[in-house]
């Protein structure tokens, strides 16, 4: 069954599949599906540091996992600045039912619902879109072999992604070019409803951590407004100790 | 026929065939470039270059976006009506679907930070249409509890409401390219409704404004070659006395032209009257050459000698008339604004052309003519005008000292009106008050907003300073002191993106002091950067309040920006500066400084001149005497300014360094004259008068040319053209009658002429005293009939 498409970034990129031998499949949608089979099911805790166009840097925690429930459940807590110490978001990924999102508001002490669309903007600033740290599924997308490239000295095959149901999405097409060797997404080009290419995630440095392939650096490129913003993972820890208590509504407010 | 001169003056006459070829091929190239000129109404083209206010600017531009915006009144009895609410959608639908639209801000598209069922979102205000009774009051009520919305979107009394497109950054090559001013009219056109339409905007404003200046230059350059052709036709009466002068101010402003094109630049708003104005000056150059060609011809020359002879003759004061024209507009060469230091260059260029052209077409094009027959009749006794020129010299002297009480006195009362001229610029009254875009923008203004926004940029000392809990405190003091200000209607800033968030989360809090700095931090996370990219930059170390304005005029709003940026000093925490920016405030800005920095420069146009003048006439006295008739006029156009209340802006300051370097070819020619009939023995009297029937006839048709070339830009569709041509044109009458009626009885009472022995040296050469010769046949010699007259 596939639960969820690894498009291309943060978490989804973090969560690169196991090295493999070869992949020798001309089918699109099987090289994306071993993409994703080869993808970390562990629990996990990450420290990341993201840098905002305006040079800002914000400090946080993620933590993800599969619940039982059947939800992909993340936990993100920022740690610095100051100021937004404190600040947790709460995103859950659902097969079945509408994916929900929560953030914590220090100041108020207030958990706030945030809607769907708040998935389309911005993450604390930076040019990531929420929709950009979460799993997509692999059902949504129909895909196609769109050519060859040698993207980050590995030589990627270009899969176009485009939704079925175009409505509601953040973006109109993806374009991702995976090393199909290692089964990893170097580059992922997104357009949006205009058909028009407007922001290019890259992988820049990879590291095997616990026989998983995690980015440590990423880049996302906002073609519009010629903006970029980078996502460093500090520390990974696969298979991680973490109970199902932290991905609740309730322990956000704690 | 004798041989032509050896020398460079005379290549024209020894190689004609080859040099009108030539001439003729270079024309056609620069006439096939000439062929593709372009309009630039660009605002841009006004505003300084260079000047740390610009740069300034643009990086606030870059910051924050441009100011591309266009607006849509929509205006009805109650915009919340169901058929105008779906007109409303069906247009903001339409205009965003338009290439290089950015976004459409609309009733319907308005987008208002709540939280709803799906949690806190930034979400439609407006429900799907149609909406029932119950959704329209519940919609309305809405939008006016918006304060953003609030006299942008919709009007108090919900009579209008402004559609607000932005568009892309974009050249305005493009935007003209794309046609998006027709495109939207044609839009709303094809979404008929009862309401009332009104668009402004930046965009909309240089579409109109292009296509009036290209209606001005299709009427203008007709109209002036028209009068050219009538002063020459008025003047000669003969074929090559009319076709050789049109042949040079035609080549002069095809050339320049081309050069203009070849250059990559366009027409605007300063260069709109240098086809007119090239045609009106460059005339009399041909004139005096060709006036003087038939002169020549009088003493049994042939057509070879005559030729020569008048080249020789006019070759200085031609040349000297023609520098100090280029003197006249090569000050504004140095202008910082761009469209003004255009027209000083290619007026310059042209004036060079039109002057090459006279000693090279029509000298090598007379030499290939036959020898006429006759020469012009009115040239020969000089006619009921030189009857004219010479009685009104006659009355300046006898009555000298009435006349100079005369002159006294006018340049006193000329003078009082000095103290009375205002300097101000008023852009939008470029246009007519019942231009429609001066039409819609008033409709717009008064139903909404005004239309004249400004910025205040709030710097702050590095990042994340200007979300800082104290400057956001200055920041919300100085949104209400301009608020309170006179004229402002509406301001808009990071603070009300704050508020709606806040007022979302926490109802009743918007407008209160934030609780501390986390609070804002936390605060600009919910906010998507999108949101508020108009008001606060990447960084956060700068932040923009807007102030939607009906300040108009440059001393008002220079005024107005000066009390924000002064009380910004005194309020603010330290190390936050506060500065007006913004198209609006940097054209006035600049425009009473520029206006000023020109009529100072128009006491350095009359040093040159002056050294010039003492040079030519080696006589300092002589230069300074030579520079009143043209220091008058001036005088008495500041005087009438003043008096009448025309505002010295950018385009009226320019008029006295035009019309200086261009009435001072008359003083030459007059003062040349004058010493050519003293050196062969004439009294002073006798000299003025001589003078006076000899090149007073094609001083005062030169004269009345320019009077009425410039009077063709009182037809202009822009009112500061309209202005330049009705005060330039009184300059020159002014000028001319200085030179009949003021300068006769100077020299009279000056004694001008004492000093001959030093002076005849320069009139010796150019052989001007031969007019007298001319004058005295002309008075007993019968009227030849001109052998080829015009039908």
């Amino acid at each position: 069954m596939f639960r969820t498409l690894c498009v291309a970034f943060g978490l989804a990129l973090i969560s690169v599949g196991l090295a493999a031998a070869e992949a020798p499949d001309d089918d699109a949608r099987l090289l994306v599906k071993r993409v994703i089979d080869a993808a970390p099911e562990v629990p996990y805790v990450s420290r990341m540091e993201l840098t905002t166009p305006g040079g800002l840097v914000r400090e946080f925690t993620m933590s993800g996992k599969h619940l039982e429930n059947g939800i992909d459940a993340r936990y993100i807590e920022v740690t610095g600045p100051m100021n937004l110490k404190d600040t947790r978001y709460l995103l859950y990924d659902r097969s079945e039912r509408r994916d929900d999102q929560y953030v914590y508001i220090p100041f108020m002490k207030r958990v706030v619902r945030l809607s769907e669309k708040t998935r389309g903007e911005p993450f604390l600033g930076s040019t990531f879109f929420v929709n950009d740290m979460i799993k997509r599924r692999l059902d949504e997308f129909t895909y196609r072999f769109v050519g060859d490239e040698t993207v980050g000295q590995r030589a990627c095959r270009l899969v176009e992604c485009t939704p079925k149901q175009p409505e509601g999405e953040t973006y109109s097409k993806l374009i991702i070019a995976i090393d199909p060797i290692d089964l990893v997404v170097m580059r992922a080009q997104l357009f949006d409803h205009s058909g028009k290419l407007f922001k290019v995630h890259t992988t820049d440095t990879l590291e095997k951590i616990d026989g998983y392939w995690t980015p440590r650096q990423q880049t996302m490129r906002n073609l519009d407004d010629n903006d970029l913003s980078q996502l460093t993972t500090v520390e990974m820890t696969y298979n991680a100790p973490i109970g199902d208590d932290i991905f609740r509504e309730a322990y956000l407010g704690r | 026929m004798n041989a032509p001169a050896r020398g460079l003056w005379n290549i024209p006459q020894r190689f004609p065939r080859t040099t009108l070829g030539l001439v003729g091929l270079l024309t056609l190239v620069f006439s096939v470039c000439a062929a593709r000129f372009r309009v630039d109404s660009a605002i841009d083209q006004l505003l300084p270059t260079h000047d740390t206010e610009g740069a300034f600017y643009e990086g606030v531009r870059q910051a924050f976006g441009s100011e591309e915006i266009n607006v849509i009144g929509l205006f009805a009895d109650d915009v919340y009506a169901p058929e105008t609410l779906a007109r409303i959608d069906r247009l903001s639908q339409g205009l965003a679907r338009l290439p290089g639209v950015q976004e459409v801000t609309s009733l319907t598209t308005l987008q208002s930070v709540s939280i709803g069922d799906t949690g806190l979102s930034r979400e439609r205000l407006m429900p799907p249409l149609p909406l029932s009774a119950e959704q329209t009051e519940t919609f309305r009520n809405r939008v006016r509890a918006d304060r953003m919305a609030e006299r942008l979107i919709v009007s108090p009394d919900g009579h209008a409401t402004g559609l607000w497109v932005r568009f892309q950054p974009m050249p305005d090559d493009e935007f003209l390219a794309l046609g998006l001013e027709d495109r939207i009219r044609a839009l709303i056109a094809a979404t008929p409704g009862p309401e009332g339409v009104a668009i402004t905007g930046l965009p909309t404003i240089k579409v109109q404004a292009a296509r009036k200046m290209l209606q001005d230059l299709t009427l203008f350059v007709p109209l002036a070659l028209l009068l050219v052709t009538g002063m020459v036709v008025w003047a000669f009466r003969t074929w090559r006395g009319v076709i050789l002068p049109l042949a040079t101010v035609v080549i002069g402003v095809v050339w320049t032209t081309g050069i203009m094109v070849l250059a990559g630049d366009a027409f605007t708003m300063g260069t709109l009257v240098l086809p007119p104005l090239l045609m009106a000056a460059g005339i009399a150059f041909a004139i005096h050459v060709v006036s003087r060609y038939y002169q020549e011809l009088r003493d049994d020359r042939s057509n070879a000698e005559a030729v020569s002879a008048a080249v020789a003759h006019v070759r200085l004061p031609v040349a000297m008339a023609g520098l100090t024209t280029v003197i006249g507009f090569g000050t504004f060469v140095w202008s910082p604004i761009p469209s003004i230091r255009d027209f000083g260059i290619y007026a310059a260029l042209g004036v060079a052309v039109i002057f090459s052209a006279c000693m090279v077409v029509i000298p090598a094009a007379l030499t290939l003519l036959p020898t006429p027959k006759s020469v012009p009749s009115g040239l020969e006794d000089g006619g009921w005008f030189a009857d004219f020129v010479g009685a009104c010299g006659e009355l300046s002297i006898r009555h000298r000292h009435l006349m100079l009480a005369i002159f006294s006195v006018l340049l006193a009362i000329a003078g009082w009106g000095v103290t009375r001229v205002r300097f101000e610029t008023d852009y939008l009254r470029f246009f007519a008050a019942d231009n429609p875009v001066r039409v819609e923008n008033a409709r717009i203004g008064d139903a909404l907003a005004g239309t004249q926004v400004m910025t205040f940029v709030v710097d702050g000392d590095g990042p994340e300073s200007v979300t800082r809990v104290e400057v956001l405190a200055g920041m919300r003091e100085l949104q209400r002191y301009l608020a309170a200000q006179d004229g402002v209607d509406k301001t808009l800033s990071l603070l009300d993106h704050l508020d709606a968030v806040r007022e979302a989360l926490q109802p009743g809090t918007a407008g209160a002091p934030f609780s501390g700095q986390r609070e804002i931090d936390q605060l600009l996370l919910l906010l998507a950067p999108s949101d508020v990219r108009h008001e606060l930059d990447k960084r956060h170390a700068r932040a923009q309040l807007t102030a939607h304005t009906r300040l108009s005029g440059s001393r008002e709003v220079v005024g107005f920006v000066k009390r924000v940026e002064a009380w910004g000093v005194a309020h603010m925490p330290p190390g936050v500066r506060v500065h007006g920016t913004g198209t609006v405030v940097l054209m006035n800005r600049s425009a009473d400084a520029l206006a000023w920095s020109q009529v100072t420069g128009d006491g350095q146009v009359m040093l040159i001149l002056l050294a010039l003048m003492s040079l030519l006439f080696r006589s300092f006295k002589l230069g300074a005497l030579s520079m009143v008739p043209n220091v008058f006029p001036i005088v008495m156009l500041l005087g009438a300014m003043g008096w009448v209340g025309i505002d010295l802006n950018i385009c009226t300051s320019t008029i006295a360094s035009i019309s200086i370097g261009i009435a001072v070819d008359d003083t030459i020619h007059y003062m040349l004259g004058y010493y050519g009939e003293l050196q062969h023995g004439a009294t002073r009297q006798e000299a003025i008068l001589a003078t006076l029937r000899s090149v007073g006839r094609p001083i005062l048709i030169i004269s009345v040319a320019l009077s009425t070339g410039f009077l063709i830009a009182c037809l202009s569709n822009f009112e500061p053209v309209r202005h330049f041509g009705v005060l330039a044109s009184l300059t020159m009458v002014v000028g001319s009658f200085t030179d009949l009626f003021l300068l006769p009885a100077l020299l009279i009472t000056l004694r001008v002429g004492d000093e001959l022995p030093r002076a005849a040296a320069l009139a010796e050469p150019t052989g001007l005293a031969s007019r007298v010769a001319l004058a005295d046949v002309a008075a007993t010699a019968p009227q030849p009939i001109d052998a080829r007259p015009m039908p």
